[in-house]
C-alpha cells in the first residue's frame, strides 16, 4: 500500500527533530505516535515537530500530538511545532492546539527556547 | 455527469482515505476552486470520511463491501457536500477514539451549514460551505 507520507529522525544534542512529510491522515497517525513513544521510551524528552512538507494534518493526528504532549511535559520535557503552512496554522486554531503548542518559524527558534 | 457535479461510492476503509482526497482534489482543481477553500474543504471531506468510516460499519465484516456514498455539487459560490452510509445510525454519545472528537469541531469552523440525518440504517450528513474560485 503506497502512502504519501514519511517520518523523518535526527537529533541535535538532546532535542530530537522529527520531519513529518506528506499527509497525515487517520490511516497514518498511528504510525506518528508510535514513533513519538518509542523515542520517548527511548529516554527522550525534548522534541521539535518539523510541518515544513506536511500538506494535510487529520484531527486524529492532532489528538495525538496533544496526548504525547501532555505525556512529555509530565516528563519535564516538551515537544515544539516548526513551520507550519497557513492551512495547517488555520485547523490548529479552530481546535485550539495553537495555545497548547509552542509554534515557532524556524527550528533555530524553537532550539533557543528549549 | 453535468459540469460542477461529481458522485461516487467506495469501500469503507482507512486505506481508502488518500483516494477520496486525491478524487475530491482533482474535481476542485477542474472546478478552479481557490487554493484556500480547496485546502479546506478538503479537510472537511477528511473528517466526514474519518468519520463514516470509524462508526458506520465498526461491526461489519471487514472483508465485505460496506459502502460509503459521497456526492458533490457545486452551484455558483457555494459546495455542497454529502456523505451517506448504510452502516450503523449516528449516536450522539459515540465514543472516537481517545485521540478523537475534534474532527467534527474542525467541520463545523469550515462550513456555512451543516446537518445531519440520522436513519435506522446509517447516517447522512451534508454540509454547504461557501467558495471562491481562482481569478
Amino acid at each position: 500500500m503506497m502512502t504519501n507520507f514519511e517520518l523523518n529522525e535526527v537529533i541535535k544534542k538532546d532535542i530530537v527533530i522529527v520531519s513529518v512529510k506528506g499527509e497525515l491522515d487517520a490511516l497514518v497517525a498511528p504510525k506518528l505516535k508510535e514513533k513519538l513513544i518509542k523515542l520517548s521510551e527511548d529516554g527522550n524528552t525534548k522534541f521539535i515537530i518539523d510541518f515544513k512538507d506536511l500538506i494535510h494534518i487529520n484531527s486524529l493526528a492532532m489528538g495525538i500530538l496533544r496526548g504525547r504532549l501532555r505525556e512529555v511535559r509530565e516528563n519535564n520535557g516538551d515537544i515544539k511545532l516548526i513551520n507550519l503552512n497557513s492551512h495547517i496554522a488555520t485547523i490548529f486554531e479552530m481546535v485550539g492546539l495553537d495555545e497548547i503548542f509552542k509554534i515557532y518559524k524556524s527550528e533555530d527558534e524553537a532550539i533557543k527556547d528549549f | 455527469m453535468k459540469k460542477g457535479q461529481l458522485s461516487f461510492e467506495i469501500n469503507s476503509h482507512y486505506q481508502n482515505l488518500s483516494i477520496i482526497r486525491n478524487i475530491i482534489r482533482n474535481f476542485l482543481d477542474i472546478e478552479k476552486i481557490s487554493t484556500l477553500d480547496k485546502v479546506h474543504f478538503i479537510s472537511v471531506v477528511d473528517e466526514l470520511s474519518t468519520n463514516a468510516i470509524e462508526h458506520a460499519y465498526k461491526n461489519a465484516d471487514a472483508n465485505e463491501y460496506n459502502p460509503i456514498y459521497i456526492m458533490v455539487n457545486i452551484d455558483s459560490n457555494f459546495i455542497n457536500f454529502t456523505i451517506e452510509d448504510y452502516g450503523e445510525g449516528f449516536q450522539d454519545d459515540t465514543k472516537s477514539k481517545d485521540e478523537g472528537g475534534m474532527g467534527l469541531n474542525i467541520v463545523k469552523s469550515i462550513v456555512n451549514e451543516f446537518k445531519i440525518i440520522k436513519r435506522k440504517k446509517g447516517t447522512k450528513i451534508n454540509i454547504i460551505k461557501e467558495i471562491k474560485k481562482e481569478e
